[in-house]
């Protein structure tokens, strides 16, 4: 996989989770609000996780946790062909290593969240292997 | 459960969701604070919901902004935003269909959302 480009559809996104209230740990799902982008640059920053196990993953999830002081509490992977469906885009930036963007939300409070909801309908509940069950 | 014991849960339902949020970038991101404002709105949203409604999930969301969500299983799901300006985002899913819409907080719940938790009631 070539990190500097854009993903295929079945390329899996992983979304690095620090709040407990944003996933049902019951359940096993993502909340919508997971996804909901960043309000300074409308963006959800993601993680492209091809050829990596679970525990590299984690090891991954828990670097970005590091300069908040945050601990991973679970993470999210969604297809990137999921992301194209709903009318979004990802914007590979590799920067850092692996790093990439969902871009293209709307403006309008409303439409970000039915289009995060359809990604969270969409994504896989993934729990550190230190969760407690 | 009486309708004082119902609102206290979702009250503390609402201080555990401010109390994660009052720093800038609690979700490990950029995520903005949850300003006094906000929280004001979110209580007058409090009470005006109907009792009979089942308690919401309560969260913040990365724009600072509260979330109150009722999720029933997959695509039966209805999230309302609140701003500390009262501005109601609300988006739902309801099996194949899907709404959402802005609306503002005033004395009683906007129609739009009032039907949409009818909607609701039919997948309890």
């Amino acid at each position: 996989v070539a990190f500097d480009e854009v993903p295929e559809q079945s390329e899996i996104l992983s979304r690095f989770i620090f709040s407990d209230s944003q996933f049902r740990r019951g359940r096993g799902e993502v909340k919508p609000g997971a996804f909901l982008p960043s309000s300074k640059s409308l963006e959800t920053s993601v993680f492209r996780a091809a050829g990596l196990n679970r525990n590299e993953i984690e090891a991954a999830g828990a670097v970005v946790g590091e300069p908040s002081g945050r601990a991973l509490k679970a993470w999210g992977d969604v297809l990137a062909g999921a992301v194209f469906a709903v009318g979004l885009n990802v914007r590979p930036d590799n920067a850092p290593e692996r790093h990439a963007a969902i871009i293209g939300w709307p403006d309008q409070k409303d439409e970000q969240l039915s289009l995060a909801q359809r990604l969270a309908e969409a994504a896989t509940l993934q729990l550190p292997s230190s969760s407690p069950l | 459960m009486s309708i004082d014991e119902a609102r206290k849960e979702r009250l503390g339902s609402l201080l555990e969701a401010c109390s994660e949020a009052f720093q800038q970038g609690w979700d490990g991101y950029d995520a903005l604070p949850v300003s006094i404002g906000t929280i004001a709105q979110a209580l007058a949203f409090l009470d005006l919901l109907p009792s009979a409604l089942p308690a919401p999930e309560i969260s913040a969301n990365p724009d600072g902004e509260l979330a109150f969500e009722w999720s029933f299983g997959p695509r039966w799901l209805l999230t309302v935003s609140v701003n500390e300006f009262g501005r109601l985002s609300y988006a739902g899913l309801f099996g194949l269909a899907r709404i959402h819409g802005t609306e503002w907080l005033l004395d009683s719940i906007p129609g739009p959302v009032a039907l949409a938790f009818r909607r609701l009631h039919r997948a309890e």
